[in-house]
Protein backbone atom coordinates (compact mmCIF):
# COMPACT_ATOMS: atom_id res chain seq x y z
CA UNK A 1 0.00 0.00 0.00
CA UNK A 2 1.31 3.35 -0.60
CA UNK A 3 2.58 5.48 2.10
CA UNK A 4 -0.10 8.61 1.08
CA UNK A 5 -3.03 5.51 1.78
CA UNK A 6 -1.70 4.57 5.36
CA UNK A 7 -1.65 7.54 6.39
CA UNK A 8 -5.30 8.04 5.05
CA UNK A 9 -6.07 5.52 7.25
CA UNK A 10 -3.96 5.97 10.06
CA UNK A 11 -5.86 9.19 10.61
CA UNK A 12 -9.38 8.07 9.54
CA UNK A 13 -8.49 5.20 12.71
CA UNK A 14 -7.09 8.54 14.96
CA UNK A 15 -10.45 10.22 14.18
CA UNK A 16 -12.26 7.12 15.33
CA UNK A 17 -10.80 6.83 18.33
CA UNK A 18 -10.64 10.09 18.88
CA UNK A 19 -14.51 10.64 18.44
CA UNK A 20 -15.21 7.63 20.30
CA UNK A 21 -13.54 8.05 23.73
CA UNK A 22 -14.20 12.25 23.72
CA UNK A 23 -18.19 10.43 23.53
CA UNK A 24 -17.36 7.76 26.23
CA UNK A 25 -15.62 10.60 28.36
CA UNK A 26 -18.76 12.82 27.79
CA UNK A 27 -21.15 9.83 29.19
CA UNK A 28 -19.45 8.68 31.82
CA UNK A 29 -18.15 11.67 33.42
CA UNK A 30 -19.31 13.73 36.37
CA UNK A 31 -18.54 16.62 34.68
CA UNK A 32 -20.39 16.94 31.37
CA UNK A 33 -19.21 18.95 28.47
CA UNK A 34 -22.30 20.99 26.87
CA UNK A 35 -25.73 20.17 26.43
CA UNK A 36 -25.82 18.98 22.48
CA UNK A 37 -22.35 17.01 23.27
CA UNK A 38 -24.26 14.90 26.43
CA UNK A 39 -27.17 14.08 23.80
CA UNK A 40 -25.47 12.83 21.20
CA UNK A 41 -22.65 10.58 23.80
CA UNK A 42 -25.99 9.74 25.47
CA UNK A 43 -27.10 8.45 21.65
CA UNK A 44 -23.91 6.80 20.66
CA UNK A 45 -22.78 4.89 24.62
CA UNK A 46 -26.23 3.39 25.16
CA UNK A 47 -25.94 0.56 25.29
CA UNK A 48 -23.24 -0.79 23.14
CA UNK A 49 -20.64 1.43 25.05
CA UNK A 50 -22.21 2.09 28.32
CA UNK A 51 -20.03 2.13 31.28
CA UNK A 52 -20.25 3.88 34.89
CA UNK A 53 -16.89 4.26 36.79
CA UNK A 54 -18.67 5.43 40.18
CA UNK A 55 -17.06 3.10 42.13
CA UNK A 56 -17.62 3.84 45.67
CA UNK A 57 -18.82 7.18 45.15
CA UNK A 58 -20.60 8.29 46.97
CA UNK A 59 -19.15 5.94 49.79
CA UNK A 60 -21.48 3.83 51.03
CA UNK A 61 -22.19 4.39 54.98
CA UNK A 62 -25.72 2.33 55.25
CA UNK A 63 -25.96 -1.29 55.97
CA UNK A 64 -28.57 -3.26 54.65
CA UNK A 65 -29.90 -5.98 55.66
CA UNK A 66 -33.20 -8.42 54.23
CA UNK A 67 -34.79 -10.06 56.74
CA UNK A 68 -37.86 -12.92 55.52
CA UNK A 69 -39.77 -15.17 57.62
CA UNK A 70 -42.33 -17.54 56.64
CA UNK A 71 -45.51 -18.28 58.10
CA UNK A 72 -49.26 -19.34 57.60
CA UNK A 73 -50.60 -16.63 58.69
CA UNK A 74 -51.01 -16.43 62.43
CA UNK A 75 -48.00 -18.52 63.39
CA UNK A 76 -44.62 -17.15 62.15
CA UNK A 77 -41.24 -19.32 62.19
CA UNK A 78 -37.93 -16.90 63.48
CA UNK A 79 -36.63 -14.13 60.98
CA UNK A 80 -33.64 -15.14 59.11
CA UNK A 81 -31.23 -12.49 57.66
CA UNK A 82 -30.57 -12.96 53.53
CA UNK A 83 -27.92 -10.59 53.28
CA UNK A 84 -25.80 -11.41 56.09
CA UNK A 85 -26.04 -15.71 54.95
CA UNK A 86 -25.63 -14.99 51.55
CA UNK A 87 -22.04 -13.15 52.77
CA UNK A 88 -21.23 -15.82 54.93
CA UNK A 89 -21.62 -18.43 52.35
CA UNK A 90 -19.64 -15.93 50.04
CA UNK A 91 -16.69 -15.51 52.23
CA UNK A 92 -16.30 -19.23 52.86
CA UNK A 93 -15.58 -19.60 48.66
CA UNK A 94 -14.41 -16.34 47.45
CA UNK A 95 -13.92 -17.79 43.29
CA UNK A 96 -17.04 -20.37 43.39
CA UNK A 97 -19.40 -18.49 46.27
CA UNK A 98 -22.06 -16.46 46.16
CA UNK A 99 -20.86 -12.89 44.52
CA UNK A 100 -23.71 -12.89 41.94
CA UNK A 101 -26.48 -13.77 44.74
CA UNK A 102 -24.86 -11.07 47.03
CA UNK A 103 -24.67 -8.06 44.21
CA UNK A 104 -28.36 -9.13 43.07
CA UNK A 105 -29.95 -8.63 46.49
CA UNK A 106 -27.51 -5.68 47.63
CA UNK A 107 -27.98 -3.86 44.49
CA UNK A 108 -31.60 -4.31 44.72
CA UNK A 109 -32.05 -3.31 48.28
CA UNK A 110 -29.92 -0.39 47.05
CA UNK A 111 -32.18 0.94 44.31
CA UNK A 112 -35.32 -0.12 46.46
CA UNK A 113 -34.24 2.02 49.72
CA UNK A 114 -33.59 5.08 47.11
CA UNK A 115 -37.04 5.11 45.96
CA UNK A 116 -39.10 4.26 49.39
CA UNK A 117 -36.97 7.04 50.72
CA UNK A 118 -35.45 7.71 53.94
CA UNK A 119 -38.78 6.72 56.81
CA UNK A 120 -40.32 3.70 58.39
CA UNK A 121 -42.95 2.43 56.90
CA UNK A 122 -45.47 -0.63 57.29
CA UNK A 123 -46.30 -1.78 53.46
CA UNK A 124 -49.66 -4.04 53.80
CA UNK A 125 -49.59 -3.74 50.25
CA UNK A 126 -46.89 -4.35 47.81
CA UNK A 127 -45.24 -1.14 46.50
CA UNK A 128 -46.24 -0.80 43.02
CA UNK A 129 -42.11 -0.24 42.39
CA UNK A 130 -39.47 -2.03 39.75
CA UNK A 131 -36.87 -1.80 42.73
CA UNK A 132 -39.32 -3.64 44.53
CA UNK A 133 -40.27 -5.86 42.00
CA UNK A 134 -36.44 -7.05 41.51
CA UNK A 135 -36.09 -7.71 45.36
CA UNK A 136 -39.43 -9.71 45.94
CA UNK A 137 -38.21 -12.13 42.81
CA UNK A 138 -34.75 -12.40 44.31
CA UNK A 139 -35.95 -13.10 47.34
CA UNK A 140 -39.23 -15.65 46.28
CA UNK A 141 -36.35 -17.70 44.15
CA UNK A 142 -33.79 -17.79 46.79
CA UNK A 143 -36.20 -19.53 49.36
CA UNK A 144 -37.55 -21.55 46.48
CA UNK A 145 -33.88 -22.70 45.49
CA UNK A 146 -32.28 -22.81 48.63
CA UNK A 147 -35.16 -23.49 51.28
CA UNK A 148 -37.29 -25.33 49.62
CA UNK A 149 -40.17 -23.15 49.92
CA UNK A 150 -43.62 -24.44 48.08
CA UNK A 151 -46.30 -22.61 46.21
CA UNK A 152 -49.07 -20.61 48.44
CA UNK A 153 -46.52 -20.53 51.37
CA UNK A 154 -47.36 -17.06 53.05
CA UNK A 155 -43.94 -15.03 54.32
CA UNK A 156 -42.90 -11.13 55.51
CA UNK A 157 -40.27 -8.99 54.33
CA UNK A 158 -37.90 -6.47 55.71
CA UNK A 159 -35.51 -4.28 54.80
CA UNK A 160 -33.02 -2.63 57.64
CA UNK A 161 -31.10 0.35 56.75
CA UNK A 162 -28.42 0.92 59.46
CA UNK A 163 -26.28 3.97 59.26
CA UNK A 164 -24.28 5.49 62.52
CA UNK A 165 -26.95 7.76 62.55
CA UNK A 166 -30.14 6.23 61.73
CA UNK A 167 -32.00 3.16 61.73
CA UNK A 168 -34.45 2.72 58.96
CA UNK A 169 -37.04 0.03 58.73
CA UNK A 170 -38.84 -1.37 55.98
CA UNK A 171 -41.41 -4.00 56.71
CA UNK A 172 -43.55 -5.74 54.14
CA UNK A 173 -46.62 -8.00 54.51
CA UNK A 174 -48.93 -10.23 53.16
CA UNK A 175 -47.03 -11.87 50.56
CA UNK A 176 -47.01 -15.07 49.31
CA UNK A 177 -45.72 -17.34 46.84
CA UNK A 178 -47.65 -17.89 43.55
CA UNK B 1 -19.31 -19.58 36.31
CA UNK B 2 -22.39 -19.12 34.05
CA UNK B 3 -22.65 -22.82 34.05
CA UNK B 4 -22.23 -22.82 38.17
CA UNK B 5 -24.40 -19.93 38.54
CA UNK B 6 -27.20 -21.78 36.37
CA UNK B 7 -29.89 -22.19 38.89
CA UNK B 8 -29.44 -18.72 40.10
CA UNK B 9 -29.21 -17.16 36.79
CA UNK B 10 -30.81 -19.27 33.83
CA UNK B 11 -33.25 -22.29 35.61
CA UNK B 12 -37.24 -21.85 36.00
CA UNK B 13 -36.42 -20.57 39.57
CA UNK B 14 -33.76 -17.59 38.46
CA UNK B 15 -33.39 -14.89 41.00
CA UNK B 16 -33.07 -12.39 37.80
CA UNK B 17 -36.06 -10.07 37.09
CA UNK B 18 -36.53 -9.03 33.35
CA UNK B 19 -38.65 -6.66 32.26
CA UNK B 20 -38.51 -6.06 28.32
CA UNK B 21 -36.68 -3.33 27.03
CA UNK B 22 -36.31 -1.41 23.65
CA UNK B 23 -35.04 1.80 22.40
CA UNK B 24 -35.65 1.04 18.87
CA UNK B 25 -33.97 0.25 16.04
CA UNK B 26 -30.04 -1.61 16.18
CA UNK B 27 -29.56 -0.93 19.82
CA UNK B 28 -32.40 -3.77 20.29
CA UNK B 29 -29.51 -5.98 19.87
CA UNK B 30 -28.33 -4.85 22.74
CA UNK B 31 -31.56 -6.86 24.70
CA UNK B 32 -32.66 -9.78 22.44
CA UNK B 33 -31.94 -12.52 25.69
CA UNK B 34 -33.19 -9.90 27.74
CA UNK B 35 -36.38 -9.22 25.74
CA UNK B 36 -36.62 -13.19 24.10
CA UNK B 37 -35.68 -14.82 27.70
CA UNK B 38 -36.27 -18.60 27.78
CA UNK B 39 -33.87 -21.37 28.92
CA UNK B 40 -32.88 -22.78 25.96
CA UNK B 41 -31.29 -19.49 24.60
CA UNK B 42 -30.07 -18.81 28.17
CA UNK B 43 -28.24 -21.96 27.62
CA UNK B 44 -27.41 -21.60 24.24
CA UNK B 45 -26.29 -17.67 24.72
CA UNK B 46 -23.35 -18.97 27.60
CA UNK B 47 -23.17 -21.66 25.59
CA UNK B 48 -21.97 -19.85 22.43
CA UNK B 49 -19.86 -17.40 24.62
CA UNK B 50 -17.56 -20.53 25.82
CA UNK B 51 -17.13 -21.78 22.27
CA UNK B 52 -16.46 -18.02 20.92
CA UNK B 53 -14.03 -18.02 23.93
CA UNK B 54 -12.01 -20.71 23.22
CA UNK B 55 -12.14 -20.31 19.23
CA UNK B 56 -10.34 -16.85 20.30
CA UNK B 57 -7.95 -18.56 22.76
CA UNK B 58 -6.92 -20.91 20.36
CA UNK B 59 -6.02 -18.05 17.78
CA UNK B 60 -8.67 -19.06 15.50
CA UNK B 61 -10.82 -16.64 15.15
CA UNK B 62 -12.42 -13.99 12.96
CA UNK B 63 -13.58 -10.59 12.42
CA UNK B 64 -17.01 -12.57 12.72
CA UNK B 65 -16.59 -14.52 15.56
CA UNK B 66 -15.16 -11.79 17.80
CA UNK B 67 -18.16 -9.30 16.92
CA UNK B 68 -20.40 -12.35 17.98
CA UNK B 69 -18.60 -13.04 21.56
CA UNK B 70 -19.04 -9.24 22.10
CA UNK B 71 -23.25 -8.99 20.86
CA UNK B 72 -23.39 -12.41 22.95
CA UNK B 73 -21.48 -11.10 25.95
CA UNK B 74 -23.62 -7.31 25.81
CA UNK B 75 -26.88 -9.28 25.71
CA UNK B 76 -25.58 -11.27 28.50
CA UNK B 77 -24.79 -8.42 30.66
CA UNK B 78 -28.33 -6.64 29.70
CA UNK B 79 -30.02 -9.73 30.98
CA UNK B 80 -27.29 -9.37 34.20
CA UNK B 81 -28.27 -5.90 34.75
CA UNK B 82 -28.76 -6.04 38.46
CA UNK B 83 -25.44 -8.24 39.16
CA UNK B 84 -23.08 -6.39 37.31
CA UNK B 85 -20.19 -4.71 38.64
CA UNK B 86 -17.97 -1.79 36.80
CA UNK B 87 -15.38 -5.03 36.00
CA UNK B 88 -18.47 -6.23 33.30
CA UNK B 89 -18.97 -3.00 31.65
CA UNK B 90 -15.00 -2.81 30.88
CA UNK B 91 -15.24 -6.00 29.74
CA UNK B 92 -17.82 -5.00 26.94
CA UNK B 93 -15.84 -2.44 25.87
CA UNK B 94 -12.14 -4.69 25.80
CA UNK B 95 -14.26 -7.13 23.93
CA UNK B 96 -15.32 -4.51 21.06
CA UNK B 97 -12.07 -3.45 20.23
CA UNK B 98 -11.49 -7.51 20.50
CA UNK B 99 -13.26 -7.15 17.68
CA UNK B 100 -10.69 -5.37 15.87
CA UNK B 101 -7.75 -8.07 16.55
CA UNK B 102 -6.61 -10.06 13.41
CA UNK B 103 -4.60 -13.54 13.86
CA UNK B 104 -4.12 -14.44 10.67
CA UNK B 105 -2.05 -12.72 7.69
CA UNK B 106 -3.27 -12.19 4.16
CA UNK B 107 -1.56 -13.06 1.33
CA UNK B 108 -2.74 -9.66 -0.36
CA UNK B 109 -0.50 -6.97 1.24
CA UNK B 110 -3.29 -3.83 0.93
CA UNK B 111 -5.31 -5.95 2.91
CA UNK B 112 -2.27 -6.85 5.09
CA UNK B 113 -1.86 -3.31 5.94
CA UNK B 114 -5.29 -2.42 6.59
CA UNK B 115 -5.56 -5.38 9.39
CA UNK B 116 -2.07 -4.40 11.21
CA UNK B 117 -4.03 -0.84 11.42
CA UNK B 118 -6.77 -2.13 12.41
CA UNK B 119 -5.23 -4.40 15.06
CA UNK B 120 -3.00 -1.39 15.91
CA UNK B 121 -5.84 0.87 16.60
CA UNK B 122 -8.11 -1.82 18.83
CA UNK B 123 -4.57 -2.29 21.24
CA UNK B 124 -4.42 1.36 21.57
CA UNK B 125 -8.42 1.46 22.02
CA UNK B 126 -7.84 -0.87 24.87
CA UNK B 127 -5.32 0.48 26.56
CA UNK B 128 -6.63 3.66 26.22
CA UNK B 129 -10.19 2.62 27.63
CA UNK B 130 -8.34 1.22 30.97
CA UNK B 131 -6.76 4.47 31.25
CA UNK B 132 -9.90 6.59 31.26
CA UNK B 133 -11.94 3.87 33.79
CA UNK B 134 -9.35 4.57 35.89
CA UNK B 135 -9.12 8.67 35.56
CA UNK B 136 -13.05 8.74 35.47
CA UNK B 137 -12.80 6.74 38.16
CA UNK B 138 -10.66 9.74 40.10
CA UNK B 139 -12.68 12.39 38.51
CA UNK B 140 -15.69 10.76 40.71
CA UNK B 141 -13.63 10.56 43.52
CA UNK B 142 -12.90 14.77 43.66
CA UNK B 143 -16.81 15.04 43.89
CA UNK B 144 -17.08 13.04 46.69
CA UNK B 145 -16.09 14.59 50.41
CA UNK B 146 -15.10 11.37 52.36
CA UNK B 147 -12.93 10.68 49.37
CA UNK B 148 -10.94 14.35 50.09
CA UNK B 149 -10.75 14.11 53.98
CA UNK B 150 -9.34 10.43 53.67
CA UNK B 151 -12.56 8.78 55.41
CA UNK B 152 -13.78 6.83 52.59
CA UNK B 153 -11.75 3.27 52.78
CA UNK B 154 -12.55 3.61 56.52
CA UNK B 155 -16.36 3.86 55.75
CA UNK B 156 -16.75 1.24 53.28
CA UNK B 157 -14.80 -1.64 55.77
CA UNK B 158 -17.59 -0.63 58.04
CA UNK B 159 -20.19 -2.12 55.80
CA UNK B 160 -20.18 -6.31 55.85
CA UNK B 161 -20.38 -6.11 51.96
CA UNK B 162 -17.37 -5.08 51.14
CA UNK B 163 -15.53 -6.29 53.88
CA UNK B 164 -14.11 -9.05 56.85
CA UNK B 165 -13.40 -8.80 60.14
CA UNK B 166 -9.51 -7.87 59.98
CA UNK B 167 -10.37 -5.57 57.71
CA UNK B 168 -12.92 -3.87 60.11
CA UNK B 169 -10.48 -3.57 62.53
CA UNK B 170 -7.47 -1.27 60.89
CA UNK B 171 -6.86 1.87 62.49
CA UNK B 172 -7.76 4.70 60.66
CA UNK B 173 -4.73 6.17 59.98
CA UNK B 174 -3.70 3.14 57.80
CA UNK B 175 -7.37 3.63 55.91
CA UNK B 176 -6.78 6.99 55.20
CA UNK B 177 -3.15 6.03 53.56
CA UNK B 178 -5.27 3.71 52.03
CA UNK B 179 -7.48 5.99 50.87
CA UNK B 180 -5.09 8.70 49.42
CA UNK B 181 -3.04 5.89 47.87
CA UNK B 182 -6.00 4.18 45.65
CA UNK B 183 -7.09 8.12 44.95
CA UNK B 184 -3.68 8.97 43.50
CA UNK B 185 -3.27 5.69 42.06
CA UNK B 186 -6.21 6.42 39.90
CA UNK B 187 -5.43 10.25 38.47
CA UNK B 188 -1.71 9.58 37.64
CA UNK B 189 -2.44 5.62 36.21
CA UNK B 190 -3.31 7.42 32.83
CA UNK B 191 -0.22 9.63 32.74
CA UNK B 192 2.19 7.54 34.35
CA UNK B 193 1.51 3.80 32.74
CA UNK B 194 3.15 4.68 29.85
CA UNK B 195 6.98 5.18 30.94
CA UNK B 196 8.87 2.38 31.62
CA UNK B 197 10.50 3.71 34.71
CA UNK B 198 7.16 4.12 36.42
CA UNK B 199 5.40 0.87 34.89
CA UNK B 200 6.36 -1.75 37.12
CA UNK B 201 5.43 -0.17 40.69
CA UNK B 202 2.30 0.78 39.20
CA UNK B 203 1.31 -2.70 38.22
CA UNK B 204 2.74 -4.18 41.46
CA UNK B 205 0.08 -1.69 43.26
CA UNK B 206 -2.45 -1.98 41.14
CA UNK B 207 -2.32 -5.97 41.40
CA UNK B 208 -2.09 -5.46 45.02
CA UNK B 209 -5.47 -3.17 45.50
CA UNK B 210 -7.06 -5.82 43.01
CA UNK B 211 -6.11 -8.74 45.16
CA UNK B 212 -7.47 -7.11 48.61
CA UNK B 213 -10.33 -6.25 46.25
CA UNK B 214 -10.52 -9.87 45.02
CA UNK B 215 -10.54 -11.74 48.16
CA UNK B 216 -10.68 -9.42 51.11
CA UNK B 217 -13.39 -7.66 49.60
CA UNK B 218 -15.29 -10.47 48.10
CA UNK B 219 -15.52 -8.96 44.72
CA UNK B 220 -13.73 -11.29 43.02
CA UNK B 221 -15.01 -10.66 39.52
CA UNK B 222 -14.15 -7.08 39.55
CA UNK B 223 -10.78 -7.57 41.07
CA UNK B 224 -9.52 -9.97 38.63
CA UNK B 225 -11.14 -8.51 35.22
CA UNK B 226 -8.89 -5.01 36.34
CA UNK B 227 -5.92 -7.53 36.84
CA UNK B 228 -5.87 -9.54 33.37
CA UNK B 229 -6.11 -5.93 31.55
CA UNK B 230 -2.65 -5.08 33.02
CA UNK B 231 -1.14 -8.24 31.21
CA UNK B 232 -1.65 -5.54 27.75
CA UNK B 233 0.63 -2.86 29.37
CA UNK B 234 2.97 -5.49 29.79
CA UNK B 235 3.16 -8.12 27.39
CA UNK B 236 2.44 -5.72 23.93
CA UNK B 237 4.87 -3.30 25.57
CA UNK B 238 7.03 -2.71 22.45
CA UNK B 239 8.64 0.79 22.34
CA UNK B 240 9.88 2.02 19.00
CA UNK B 241 13.40 2.12 20.34
CA UNK B 242 12.93 -1.72 20.99
CA UNK B 243 11.24 -2.95 17.82
CA UNK B 244 14.85 -0.88 15.75
CA UNK B 245 16.64 -3.35 18.82
CA UNK B 246 14.82 -6.31 17.71
CA UNK B 247 15.57 -5.75 13.80
CA UNK B 248 18.88 -4.90 13.91
CA UNK B 249 19.45 -8.20 16.23
CA UNK B 250 17.50 -10.09 13.60
CA UNK B 251 19.46 -8.84 10.45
Amino acid sequence: MPVTGKRIIAVALFLFLAGHFLLVFNYASPFKIGKPLSSASNRYCYPFFHQQWTVFVPTPTRQFDLYIRNGNGTSWQLWMNVTKTLIKKNRKSIIMGKETEVLLVTNAINYLVYDLGDTNHVYEQKPDLPSFKVLEHAARNYFRNYRCWKEGKQYEMAVVAKSPEKTTYYYFKNLSLK
Amino acid sequence: MYFYHYRTLFSVKKMICTEPRSLGGIKDLAFELNNHYSIPLGIACFTGLAVLAIIGLCKKSNYVTNLLLWLLMLNMNSYLYSTLTAGDYLLNQLLFFNIFFSVKQNSNPTLNDLKNALHNMALAGIKLQICLAYFLAALFKLTDASWLNGSAVHQIFQIQEYSNSSLQLLPLWICMVLTYLTFAYQLVFPALIWFRRFKIGMLAFGITQHLIIAFAMGLFSFGIMMMICYILFLKYDYSLADRAEENRTRI
